[in-house]
């Protein structure tokens, strides 16, 4: 099958090569004159004035001309080869995070419901299994599949990159209906993550939910969340941190009281937000997480002599300004400098940089958590970013929100799919642009030897 | 890319190909070896060739005449006159109006195979002692080398020969009259021309007044295989190049009537010019005009 990544360049080509046809029959040429000194010997033919208006030998030339501007419509828009598929094939994905183990059971039999109505190809793929794919036979069968482990199976955009990368390998198929079975969550999205999925899998999926929906505890990410009621302590040392902190936690609805080095605030009031940027005397922070608290430490600055060592540097963080901190996959909040350092292994990653790698560390410690930041938290144009609130909640909230490699199924992405009606069809050749062989060189060839063939007979032709 | 002429026993290269070569001058000497080396009788004889009678030598007689057979037997110098004790002048008139510029699928103009011929001829008469000039015929008729028969006469003519160019159309009859008037007595008229002339009895009529006083006229009509209507034409808007407002369209390829029309026009010219006394030659301009050339040659001998 050809396709054409720009089809109209493709039917302009063909539209320009209709002209010279039009010429041809719109333009009355004056027939050819020879001299034959013995002319006044020759009948006239009138027939032979029209025959020569319409010089039948050059159809040759008008067709070179026509496929000439057609072959070059053609090769500028792009023409691709696919592989011919034939076919429609539904895959039905199971959602195999944790939240899954407890309606795990009945997953599978909506699954096997599922796949039980389906005419041609299926498939039942668990990423979060050894083999990543489940045999049908067996499973229609009744063959019980044992839940996924704990961290199986990745986030919801893991899920979606894996789909399509399979998607990408298989040959033969015309297209592929995706069919998700995952229990739904309330959680934190942002709206921007449609077009990261439609990045990751512009495809439609139909989704199946099972289980009762789920609602996280913990502050929300997203526009108009719940305010968390803890308040904040921010300690302000001598002047690493100004009022940008501080501002942004009251604007997120958090009490902030601010104290002086060496003050760690009263003590009588668990469960606060204690703010330690680089410098100031973060002596009993983990104490203070112990009873807790959350603490968020700006990095470089030890957690007290006896401190674990909770920054090991893994593959180091790139120093210097102008990186950017990911809050989620879509939103990237630019101008944060990344200080060296990084968490240890096993904690969670609340935020990480534009590189993948970690940005901030949270670490559950008795009954708080201590968030280590890696990355001053008012560096450059930090503070002055739209997501710089919502950076400080997500390093506030650590703790409490599940990491962003434990991809949750929420309503929010479940309405975005679906909501997005898009064709329950979707051709392979729509996963990628770059699918299928690239023959735009070879038309433009073709249309060069042709142009070059024209120019050579229409030089010989009186 | 050698062709054998018939009957002549010799071979020489395409004319064309000699005359991209050498010239004209190297095209006429080749023809002109080659017949020569078919050891014809020549076709234009001359001096010392038409043996008439012998005479006593006398004081002042030119010792090549001598008679030195005749000499041994009877001891006594004899002088051999010939018919034409006086060198024969000889025009060769070449049509150079524009119709003579159409050249067919055979690659040289029908002005060039004239210029060839009359090269050819040139040379031929010049070897048999007759005084050759050269006319031509364009916008009006030139008078362009009179009849000589010195040592550079050849090259002279070769030279105008080379230069003639395709112009205007003027008549022929017209033009044969002034060969005839500067023509004192009785001598010879060569005429190379596609004889196409819209007043082709006054062209009979000016044969006819030379040949009737006595000269000899020869008229060699050139045309090509496109212009008799025997090689294949597309169809066009045809006119002659002498009259270029009266063209027509035309299929020559499917004109039965064109090819007809040709011929009998031809047909005509030659039984007036025979009628008149004068010989009618036609050589096709095609891709080799020597071999024709060299059959009239060899079939017309000595006179």
């Amino acid at each position: 099958m050809l396709s054409f990544a720009l089809p109209w360049v493709a039917v302009a080509g063909g539209v320009l090569g209709l002209i010279p046809l039009l010429l041809h029959f719109l333009v009355r040429r004056p027939p050819a004159r020879a001299d034959l000194p013995t002319a006044r010997f020759l009948t006239p033919d009138p027939r032979t004035r029209v025959a020569l208006d319409r010089r039948p030998r050059d159809l040759l030339l008008l067709l070179l001309r026509v496929l000439f501007l057609l072959l070059l419509g053609m090769g500028l828009a792009g023409p691709r080869l696919v592989l011919e598929r034939s076919g429609t094939a539904t895959w039905v994905l199971l959602d195999t995070s944790p939240g899954m183990a407890p309606v795990w059971e009945e997953a599978l039999a909506a699954a096997r419901e599922v796949l039980a109505g389906v005419e041609g190809d299926a498939r039942l793929l668990a990423p979060g299994t050894a083999a990543g794919e489940i045999p049908l036979g067996p499973f229609l069968d009744g063959e019980p599949v044992p839940p996924p482990e704990a961290t199986g199976g990745g986030g919801y955009l893991e899920q979606l990159r894996d789909l399509r990368r399979r998607l990408e390998a298989e040959q033969g198929l015309d297209s592929v209906e995706v069919v998700l079975v995952t229990r739904p969550r309330r959680e934190a999205w942002t709206p921007g993550l449609g077009g990261v999925r439609d990045r990751l899998y512009p495809g439609a999926l139909r989704v199946v939910a099972v289980g009762d929906e789920v609602v996280a505890t913990g502050p929300s990410l997203g526009e108009g969340a719940a305010v968390p009621s803890a308040p904040a302590l921010v300690v302000r040392p001598g002047g690493e941190i100004g009022p940008y902190v501080e501002a942004a936690l009251e604007a997120l609805g958090r009490e902030v009281e601010v104290a002086l080095p060496g003050e760690s605030g009263p003590p009588d009031a668990p469960g606060r937000l204690r703010v330690f940027p680089a410098g100031s005397d973060a002596r009993g922070a983990l104490e203070a997480a112990s009873l807790g608290d959350t603490v968020i430490v700006e990095a470089g600055h030890p957690l007290g002599p006896e401190a674990p060592p909770l920054w090991e540097v893994a593959g180091g963080l790139p120093p210097g300004p102008g990186s950017a901190v990911l809050l989620a996959e879509e939103v990237r909040v630019p101008g944060a400098a990344l200080l060296p350092g990084g968490p240890v292994h096993g904690v969670r990653i609340p935020l990480t940089g534009e590189d993948g790698r970690p940005a901030a560390a949270a670490v559950p410690s008795g009954q708080g958590c201590v968030v280590v930041a890696g990355f001053r938290l008012e560096g450059g144009e930090l503070p002055l970013q739209p997501g710089y609130p919502r950076l400080l909640e997500a390093l506030a909230s650590a703790c409490l929100h599940p990491s962003r490699g434990e991809g949750a199924l929420d309503r929010g992405a479940l309405e975005i799919l679906g909501g997005r009606g898009l064709a329950a069809r979707v051709g392979l050749e729509g996963l990628s642009p770059g699918e299928g062989r690239d023959l735009s060189r070879w038309f433009l060839l073709a249309a060069l030897l042709l142009a070059i063939l024209e120019a050579l007979l229409g030089y010989r032709r009186p | 890319m050698s062709q054998e002429p018939a009957g002549t026993g010799t071979g020489w290269l395409d004319p064309a190909l000699l005359e991209r070569l050498g010239g004209l001058e190297l095209a006429a000497r080749l023809v002109v070896e080659g017949l020569r080396g078919g050891a014809h009788r020549a076709p234009f004889p001359g001096r010392g060739e038409d043996f008439h009678r012998h005479r006593a030598y006398q004081q002042g007689d030119d010792l090549r005449y001598l008679d030195w057979k005749l000499l041994a037997r009877t001891d006594r110098p004899w002088i051999r006159e010939y018919r034409e004790s006086t060198t024969l002048r000889c025009w060769i008139l070449v049509d150079a109006t524009l119709s003579m510029g159409y050249r067919g699928s055979g690659g040289a103009t029908k002005l060039r195979t004239a210029a060839l011929v009359a090269a050819v001829l040139a040379h031929l008469m010049l070897e048999g002692g007759d005084a050759v000039g050269i006319a031509a015929l364009g916008e009006e008729p030139a008078l362009l080398l009179p009849p000589r028969n010195r040592v550079d006469q050849r090259k002279e003519i070769l030279r105008i020969l080379e230069l003639l160019e395709p112009r205007g159309g003027h008549p022929l009859g017209p033009a044969l009259d002034r060969v005839g008037e500067v023509l004192p007595r009785r001598g010879r008229v060569v005429v190379l021309s596609d004889l196409l002339e819209e007043d082709t009895e006054g062209v009979l009529a000016a044969l006819g007044r030379l040949a009737s006083r006595g000269d000899e006229v020869v008229v060699i009509q050139l045309l090509t295989p496109e212009e008799r209507g025997e090689a294949p034409l597309p169809p066009a808007f045809y006119a002659d190049p002498e009259h270029p407002g009266e063209g027509r369209p035309a299929t020559p390829g499917g004109d039965a009537a064109f090819r007809e029309g040709v011929a009998r026009f031809t047909r005509q010219l030659e039984e007036g010019c025979r009628g008149r006394g004068v010989e009618f030659v036609r050589l096709d301009v095609g891709e080799d005009p020597v071999t024709p050339l060299a059959e009239w040659l060899r079939r017309r001998g000595p006179r």
